[in-house]
């Protein structure tokens, strides 16, 4: 084939080349990169709008405008900007986009990835597997049909997933005669929302993205605009770097030894999450606590460098011929990692299969991947209705829940800010990851309750003439429970008794039930395991009337293990709060909702624990 | 590089990408073409495994290829100590296929099957031996993983593949089932039956290929550049189906500055995508690489 001038421009004259120096390609090398999801409610205009950012900044060649447009002529349709995204044949058909694809774009600040995340419900996994990967997210609304249900949801779903820079562009002004009233009424609504899950916005941005109006250049339509354009708005984030100040993190992903001649040492391979790794540190490996020092840092075709940092391959020497399976967490001895069996983190779910208590899954985080059964499932919130059903059975398709997991073998993760790598966790159900969640807390297994307690057959109840719906009414709020734990001598009943006033004062009626008197039957010459069975049982019974009859009860029974708690109130399914109290910082167990530190009738304790009750106790929850 | 750079982010990436691949596989194979992408690919595979290729590489010989990227590929194995694998759809070529019985039946026949048949070990493959020579390879087994150099950038249906993107029996490629992939967990679990392509480069562009390049010192194949006729080729293929450009650009440095002012498409030199819109998805449907 003889050579063709497919373009003038591919042209370049000599001198332009003579011009190219290692300079300027460093620049290109050292330019920032920032990836950013674009999510919002189906045919809000997401592809359009990005489709606008890649046209508008000369992302898109020309030519393939070009071929879009041509190609719209023949088939009869109006060109849109979205065409240019819509790329595979399904989509333009269905005229929805059905994966998280990438387009690239490029501002005079730095590079983009736009990872364009499906609006459709159907595709709401692809959203979390593109948003996951995202340091910001763009949120789209429709200024005309405002919020919508993935609105919610995906707002919902960018606070779980820890993505905290959010634009919020309002799309279509052009449909609502660019008012700038019902543009601040969205952002008020919507902002409150926002709040909600954690967000606060770095900007709210009206546009229109068919016209290109306040796209990449003000627009004269909305002279009223103070704010960014939205190009503005993207090249005022901030990447969101993995830190080389954090504590060290490995996760060990292989142990390679090639037996090559000049090259049969072995190597322990892996990323540094977090932290520096020097030439001569002390080092360990969690769980096993198999300890080293390194003895050098490999790099191919390259000299070997004293030290490495956050995000770099670290093919690492060590002193001594340790057996380092995968999955181990190499560290140092300050800034460990927590090590545990019982893991509670909250979750979103994406399995067509839904989650079950009691069920076992895969668990991957880093490089470790274990068996785990869910032991207790706390609560589920649907995404899209945001309503809480307390203590369930399983966790259904797209929505979050509490849980806590127990895992074969223990697991080293971070359960702190800081380092997200080793936080995060995903859940496989057979071949596939359908879940994933962040940590709160890790402990070992003796420290909960070791077993889910065997359903004790359950009684014929005296049922209650007056019906919870009837209760709920006169009394203005639901049941609930209030498990007050700690260690002897944290004041429980003091705090108890405080929380009962505070209860009273919110117009919430309150009683309150100490361990005491449910022991007062035990049997006393069993094992403590047939006490504590015994204990629960009576516990359950004298719970009963209580909470059927609409009461919230603040309990000081903690002769229970704190795993039994979940299981218990999940027969009972009246929504809980665990509290514990104690002194110790350190102290994050496993089943508390929340911990108090200082005095526990402080009134901004109260106060606190006041709203967390008549949240979970409103009438139409439940 | 320093540590925010976008380079050092993609060639971290890479890297780990590439290691997940080693460790989840025990039939593992890269796929190399010969053109700058793999060939990047081959560069990021030995910095990973310090200086060593511990699987594999597959090229697939429609024996329509430029004769330069024959002579290359068998000096760089030796070179570098590679573990050199060919594939053929000899069937086809006994039978006389040729581009003149259409592009993308011809595409079909001496790339897509060829590819799948030396995946699956259904078909012939070939080994260079320790004196340079291709001898029929004795490994009966069917790669489980196959490396790919795709990139998001380079046309519309790549943009949606998955870094670890699994493919049933038939090569088959489910767009819309695709299960999720997070937080660097990629699906390493997978039912018999099914194999993985593995995508380290998908977030690659092309500028950054060349920028890379030439910070690397990567000894591409010289077809990419001027040899003093003032053309190059910026896509490489079969040479009755592809075209090179008017160009000067004799280094990696000068490439990249033509690059940032040049508006067609990477693939624009390449016949079969123009045959139909959407050539390239169904080829890819069908397992094109």
């Amino acid at each position: 084939m003889n050579a063709r001038n497919l373009d003038p421009d591919a042209h370049v004259d000599a001198a332009a080349l003579a011009a190219a120096d290692s300079a300027a390609r460093d620049a290109l090398a050292e330019r920032e990169l920032l990836t950013v999801v674009t999510v919002g409610h189906v045919d809000h205009g997401k592809s359009t709008l990005v489709g606008r950012l890649m046209a508008d900044t000369g992302t898109i060649p020309q030519m393939r405008i070009d071929a879009v447009r041509e190609l719209c002529e023949r088939q009869g349709k109006v060109f849109e900007y979205a065409f240019l995204l819509d790329a595979l044949e399904a989509e333009r058909e269905q005229g929805i986009t059905i994966d998280a694809a990438r387009a690239f774009f490029h501002s005079d600040r730095r590079d983009y990835i736009l990872v364009d995340a499906p609006g459709h419900v159907e595709f709401i996994r692809n959203m979390v597997s593109g948003a996951a990967r995202a340091e910001a997210a763009l949120l789209l609304l429709d200024a005309n049909e405002g919020i919508r249900e993935n609105s919610r949801r995906h707002g919902k779903l960018l606070g779980l997933l820890g993505i905290r820079q959010v634009v919020v562009v309002v799309n279509k002004l052009d449909l609502i005669g660019f008012d700038q009233a019902r543009f601040a009424h969205l952002c008020e609504t919507y902002g409150a929302f926002l709040k909600d899950c954690g967000i606060t916005p770095c900007a709210w941005v009206p546009v229109s993205a068919r016209g290109g109006d306040n796209v990449t250049v003000p627009s004269a339509q909305m002279p009223w605009h103070r704010g960014p354009t939205l190009l503005q708005a993207l090249d005022g984030l901030q990447p969101v770097r993995q830190g080389a100040e954090g504590p060290l993190r490995m996760p060990v992903q292989d142990v390679y030894k090639f037996n090559r001649v000049g090259n049969d040492e072995r190597m322990v391979v892996g990323r540094l999450e977090g932290g520096m790794l020097r030439v001569g540190d002390d080092v360990i490996f969690s769980p096993s606590g198999k300890r080293s020092r390194v003895k050098a840092l490999r790099v191919f075709a390259a000299p070997d460098p004293l030290s490495i940092a956050a995000g770099d391959n670290a093919t690492v020497v060590l002193e001594d011929e340790l057996f380092v399976p995968r999955g181990e967490m190499m560290h140092h001895a300050s800034r460990a990692p927590a090590v545990g069996r019982m893991l509670r983190g909250r979750i979103f779910w994406l399995g067509r299969k839904s989650l079950r208590l009691g069920g076992t899954y895969g668990l991957r985080l880093g490089t470790a991947e274990v068996e785990c059964e869910v032991a207790t499932i706390h609560d589920t919130t649907d995404a899209a209705t945001l309503s809480t059903v307390y203590g369930p059975t399983e966790v259904e398709r797209n929505q979050i829940a509490e849980v806590t997991l127990r895992l074969e073998r223990p697991l080293a993760a971070d359960i702190e800010e800081g380092v997200p790598e080793t936080r995060r966790f995903v859940l496989l159900d057979g071949y596939d990851i359908w879940g994933g969640g962040q940590i709160s807390a890790l402990e070992p297994l003796e420290d909960v309750g070791k077993r889910a307690i065997e359903r004790v057959e359950d009684l014929q109840w005296l049922p209650q003439a007056v019906s919870a719906e009837t209760f709920a009414a006169a009394r203005g709020h639901r049941a609930a429970v209030i498990l007050m734990v700690g260690e002897a001598g944290q004041g429980k009943q003091r705090a108890a008794a405080a929380l009962q006033r505070a209860l009273r004062d919110a117009g919430l009626d309150a009683v309150l039930l100490d361990a005491d008197d449910v022991l007062a039957d035990a049997p006393r010459d069993t094992s403590f395991e047939a006490a504590r069975d015994a204990l629960r049982e009576n516990l359950r019974r004298t719970l009963r009337p209580l909470t059927d009859a609409g009461l919230v009860v603040v309990t000081t029974s903690n002769a229970l293990g704190l795993g039994d708690h979940g299981p218990l109130l999940g027969e009972l399914g009246v929504p809980a709060v665990s509290v514990l109290l104690s002194p110790d910082r350190s102290a994050r167990l496993v089943d508390a909702d929340v911990v108090v530190r200082g005095d526990p009738t402080a009134p901004d304790v109260l106060g606190d624990l006041c709203d967390r009750v008549r949240r979970i106790a409103r009438v139409g929850t439940n | 590089m320093s540590t925010s750079s976008r380079l050092r982010q993609l060639e971290s990436q890479s890297i780990y990408i590439l290691r997940e691949a080693y460790r989840s596989f025990d039939s593992l194979a890269m796929l190399w073409s010969i053109g700058k992408d793999s060939t990047v690919m081959l560069w990021l595979a030995r910095k990973a495994f310090a200086g060593e290729v511990p699987f594999p590489l597959v090229h697939i010989d429609t024996s329509y290829k430029i004769p330069e990227m024959i002579a290359y590929r068998d000096r760089i194995a030796k070179e570098w100590g590679l573990t050199m694998v060919v594939g053929q759809n000899e069937a086809a070529l006994a039978d006389g296929m040729n581009p003149e019985r259409g592009r993308l039946t011809c595409c079909g026949a001496l790339k897509t099957e060829a590819l799948r048949r030396t995946l699956d070990a259904t078909g012939p493959r070939k080994r260079m031996n320790a004196e340079g020579v291709y001898v029929p390879d004795w490994n009966p087994r069917a790669y489980t993983g196959v490396i790919v150099g795709a990139r998001a950038d380079e046309e519309g249906s790549r943009s949606k593949e998955r870094t670890f993107s699994p493919r049933d029996e038939n090569n088959d490629w489910d767009v819309a089932e695709q299960p999720p992939e997070f937080w660097n967990q990629f699906k390493t679990r997978f039912a018999p039956g099914t194999h993985v392509r593995i995508h380290p480069l998908l977030d690659w562009t092309e500028i950054d290929l060349w920028v890379y390049i030439a910070k690397e010192q990567i000894p591409i194949i010289d077809l990419y550049y001027d040899r003093g006729a003032g053309t190059r080729y910026r896509s490489l293929g079969c040479q009755p189906c592809t075209a090179n450009i008017q160009s000067r650009a004799r280094t990696p440095d000068e490439v990249v500055a033509e690059l940032r002012t040049i508006k067609t498409p990477e693939r624009a030199g390449r016949a079969q995508d123009q045959v139909d819109p959407h050539a390239m998805e169904k080829l890819r449907r069908d397992g094109y690489m």
